[in-house]
């Protein structure tokens, strides 16, 4: 199953929430790959802590595989590669991680004919190779956004199953954005449609995921001065209500992660290790991820509303 | 005990999620489907403050509330719970269908026989009731609405066929309600001499004026409704012949089903046939409260904005809107009737048609006034002396009082006031019904009562009766076993008494849940304005603005240091005050002295300053 990762802003978490839904998917024993579209700014290396790929590769990573210029872009295979010394040993029973970085130099480039050739082809290989492949797109309305809008509307894409996470963080204006991002004039929708999506099937393939969510009953929010309490509370029920006059409401919603120190400062993997030993990371953040995880290909959430 | 409408609803709504849902599902249980009454209420637990407070609305899962949705997790998750309300409510509508295609009001176990060696015939227990004709058109009122949001938000394909079949069939549902409750309104005209006549006068001439006096005043304080009557209902031949005679007295109301005769009502629905009635034409108090309550909503605002009636229906809903109007200025005028003490303070009431004396019944008579108290906004004599009566009757019936060895009072409580159902022999051994919720309706008009007086100590004596029966109310739930933490277990409050065993009655449970929706009404309004405390607080507003001026005449602090911190805030809060002197004049007050009090010790200490030199 692809599973495309949007967002109409930087910064909402996209990249490390999807990262960690990639590694909760392993641990769980699926064969999962990680392509990092992020063509302006490739980070997935540093969340998984691979050195070799930091800010990408040299040289034959995904522009040079697409561009024509290598017949297989770099794999990197996370458990074996990565610095993170609790990944290195590869729980048993775990799937295949694999990343698939950018080049450090790409940046955006124009989509054409042979481009997309490739980057069907590359789709479909990984589609059979492995359960999960989570594409990490660009903020915003990008060219790599266009290509799997465009790619997933090909005959050969139609039998591989494709689903959206647009990710954004719970602030009045990420709620418009990522509102705008699917529903707008120029949104996901639009452009598949334009592409030759059916309306109502694309609606149904995307989920919003809330990131960095501060949940004003949980400590530490709980636990503010009471006029501030207050405050957040209201806030929190005018942000539901206006997500729910946006489309974004829970309806629509896949997953909500909590505001966590170590998603926001490290940008890391959360491990079981982080909560259950050294307690840097919070119980309810490692749930959210695993619930999240677990809900990709739980049809139920997927169904429609 | 306080009154905290949002967190007692919610415990209530956690109670049922836990006694009706088992693993996400719901469960009838032994009593569903036997009455229409009983699973109306039932169901009204949920939807009609569902509908009432925009916090406990569940037609939009996007902005269920969190402790709304803990409350209800035993019946699914956010999105969920929506999808099964449809299902129970399509479920409620198939079950209380005839077989000829008709609606069916059937009161069920809720009828007994008066011999208890006797048994009700299935077709006694299949007839029609008041009470089901008025929960009717309240809970097809809450599903119109409530499917009118929520099928926009749902687009699964099941559920939308489900919400068609469902729309229909409240529709007729609530159409045939309406009709039958035409057909229950009864208009009963009696001569002075007849016993029933005599009761009558009695009552109203309290003992003060003759029977000829009481007659003279009773012609002329209901002259203009005897002729509104007259005039624009079809009556009977015999019936409008009578009520032309000025020498006979009459009182209107509803009766305890379809009248007997009582004519076919003309209508372009399709409701299927209407049954023939087999109440005797007498009003009872008790059902006539429980009518005048359901109409009421079909004139609501809701309504209204939501455009929940078809033409038909507001022909019908027309129709019904005259005999509430009647019927409520026909006992509200009796109620207060004559120069001196008032028929209701008499307790307790003793009605004519059915010669039964309780405090129950004044206690219906009171609701009728309460309700068009607030509608005509009362005058204050009124308002305290409705007051007193409510506290007598919280006395009398020992919600406030301690009940004493053998006391008539638990009659009240448990079982119950027990009404024989007149006519009701027709079809085999003679019925009753059974009203076990005085204490809840208290309750509910001591709340309604309160939320119309704005006079600081009516409100206050309300709303201390109020906690008070809420604490007796609060404390009759059931504690174990089936029916956990709902209604009715009298035995926990007088352990000493004979009284029944805890037993889940839905009617009760129903009434408390209207209560909250009351108690939500009372807090809801802003603060009652006391004009003391205004005067005071701007008194105080105008000193602390003053000194404010001349702080401000000392050399400028620094905008960070602490002085000019503290003036800032004072600024602030000045403000704040003088905002919202007008609505909180107390809190305004509070505001205020807190300024006087920081400006005071700058004052002060540049005083000992002075001194020093």
């Amino acid at each position: 199953m692809l599973v495309f990762a949007a967002s109409d802003k930087g910064g909402t978490g996209r990249s490390v929430t999807s990262a960690n839904v990639a590694f909760r998917r392993a641990l769980a024993g699926d064969d999962v790959a990680y392509v990092d579209f992020d063509f302006g700014s490739p980070t997935a290396a540093a969340v998984f802590d691979v050195p070799e790929a930091m800010g990408g590769v040299e040289s034959g990573g995904l522009h040079t595989y697409l561009r024509g210029k290598a017949a297989e872009p770099v794999r990197v295979d996370v458990w074996a590669e990565t610095e993170h010394e609790v990944l290195r040993d590869r729980p048993t029973g775990a799937g295949n991680l694999v990343l698939l970085p950018g080049d450090r130099s790409g940046g955006e480039f124009a989509v054409g004919k042979d481009v997309l050739r490739r980057c069907t082809d590359l789709f479909l290989r990984l589609n059979s190779e492995f359960d999960i492949v989570v594409v990490d797109l660009s903020a915003g309305r990008s060219f790599a956004m266009d290509m799997a809008l465009e790619v997933t509307s090909l005959p050969e894409l139609r039998g591989v199953g494709s689903r959206w996470l647009v990710y954004h963080r719970w602030t009045r204006q990420h709620v418009i954005a990522a509102s705008g991002l699917v529903f707008g004039s120029r949104g996901i929708l639009a452009g598949g449609v334009a592409r030759g999506h059916d309306e109502e099937d694309l609606a149904n393939r995307i989920r919003f995921v809330r990131a960095a969510v501060p949940d004003p009953e949980a400590a530490p929010w709980a636990m503010v001065p009471p006029a501030q309490s207050a405050w957040m509370r209201k806030c929190d029920q005018d942000l539901n209500e206006l997500a729910a006059q946006r489309n974004v409401g829970y309806t629509r919603m896949l997953g909500s992660i909590p505001l966590e120190p170590v998603l926001q400062w490290r940008e890391q993997l959360i491990t079981d290790e982080d909560v259950l030993s050294s307690r840097v990371a919070n119980m309810e953040t490692l749930q959210a991820l695993k619930d999240l995880a677990q809900a990709l290909d739980d049809d139920e959430a997927w169904g429609p509303a | 005990m306080q009154i905290k409408p949002r967190q007692h609803l919610l415990e209530v709504w956690q109670a049922i999620s836990r006694h009706s849902f088992t693993d996400g599902e719901w469960e009838w249980g032994r009593t569903g489907g036997l009455s229409s009454v009983a699973d109306a209420e039932r169901l009204l637990c949920l939807m009609y403050p569902a509908t009432e407070i925009p916090a406990f609305r569940l037609d939009e899962p996007d902005t269920t509330e969190r402790d709304v949705q803990t409350a209800l997790k035993n019946a699914g998750g956010r999105l969920e719970i929506p999808a099964k309300i449809v299902g129970i409510l399509a479920d409620f509508m198939r079950t209380h269908t005839t077989d000829d295609k008709r609606p069916s009001f059937s009161g069920g176990h809720y009828f007994s026989p008066r011999d208890p060696e006797h048994v009700l015939t299935e077709e006694q227990r299949a007839l029609g009731v008041v009470d089901s004709f008025s929960m009717s058109i309240t809970l097809s009122l809450a599903t119109l609405g409530f499917l009118k949001v929520y099928e926009t938000k749902t687009r699964r394909g099941e559920i939308r066929a489900l919400i068609d079949e469902l729309r229909a069939a409240t529709e007729t549902r609530l159409t045939a309600a309406m009709v039958s409750m035409l057909r229950s309104f009864s208009v009963n005209v009696f001569d002075p001499e007849e016993p029933q006549g005599r009761t009558l006068c009695k009552l109203l001439g309290q003992g003060q004026a003759s029977d000829r006096v009481v007659l003279q005043q009773f012609q002329r304080r209901f002259r203009s409704l005897r002729s509104i009557i007259g005039d624009s209902l079809v009556l009977g031949v015999d019936v409008a012949d009578r009520l032309r005679d000025e020498n006979q007295l009459f009182e209107c109301g509803w009766s305890w089903s379809l009248v007997k005769d009582a004519p076919l009502v003309e209508t372009t629905a399709d409701i299927g046939p209407q049954p023939d009635g087999i109440a005797r034409s007498v009003p009872y108090l008790y059902f006539t409260v429980v009518a005048l309550d359901g109409i009421q909503d079909l004139f609501s605002d809701r309504t209204l904005t939501l455009g929940l009636l078809n033409a038909e229906q507001q022909r019908l809903a027309d129709a019904l809107r005259l005999r509430w109007e009647i019927t409520q200025q026909y006992w509200s005028g009796i109620a207060r009737f004559g120069d001196g003490a008032w028929p209701l303070e008499d307790i307790p009431w003793r009605t004519t048609g059915q010669r039964q004396e309780s405090e129950y019944f004044s206690l219906s008579v009171a609701a009728i006034l309460v309700q068009d108290l607030v509608r005509r906004r009362a005058t204050d004599d009124d308002l305290t002396r409705t007051v007193a009566v409510m506290e007598r009757l919280a006395e009398r019936a020992r919600v406030t009082s301690r009940m004493t060895l053998r006391d008539g009072a638990v009659q009240l409580h448990s079982p119950g006031i027990k009404l024989p159902l007149q006519g009701s022999d027709a079809a085999g051994p003679p019925m009753m019904w059974t009203m076990g919720d005085f204490s809840a309706q208290l309750l509910k008009r001591t709340i309604q009562l309160c939320a119309l007086s704005r006079n600081p100590s009516s409100h206050d004596r309300l709303l201390r009766l109020a906690e008070d029966i809420f604490d007796h109310v609060w404390r009759r739930r059931i504690r174990e076993g089936e029916g956990t933490g709902l209604w009715d277990n009298p035995g926990a409050l007088y352990p000493d008494t004979t009284m029944g065993d805890a037993r889940l009655t839905w009617s009760t449970t129903e009434r408390v849940t209207e209560c909250m929706v009351a108690a939500r009404g009372l807090y809801i309004q802003p603060p009652i304005r006391s004009a003391e405390l205004a005067s005071l607080a701007s008194a105080l507003l105008s000193e602390a603005t003053h000194l404010l001026g001349s702080e401000q005449l000392e050399p400028t602090s620094h905008q960070e240091g602490s002085r000019g911190t503290t003036l800032t805030g004072v600024e602030v809060k000045l403000r704040r005050a003088r905002e919202i002197i007008d609505r909180q004049p107390g809190t305004a007050a509070a505001l205020t002295l807190e300024i006087l009090g920081e400006l005071d010790t700058l004052a002060l200490a540049r005083q000992t300053a002075s001194r020093g030199v």
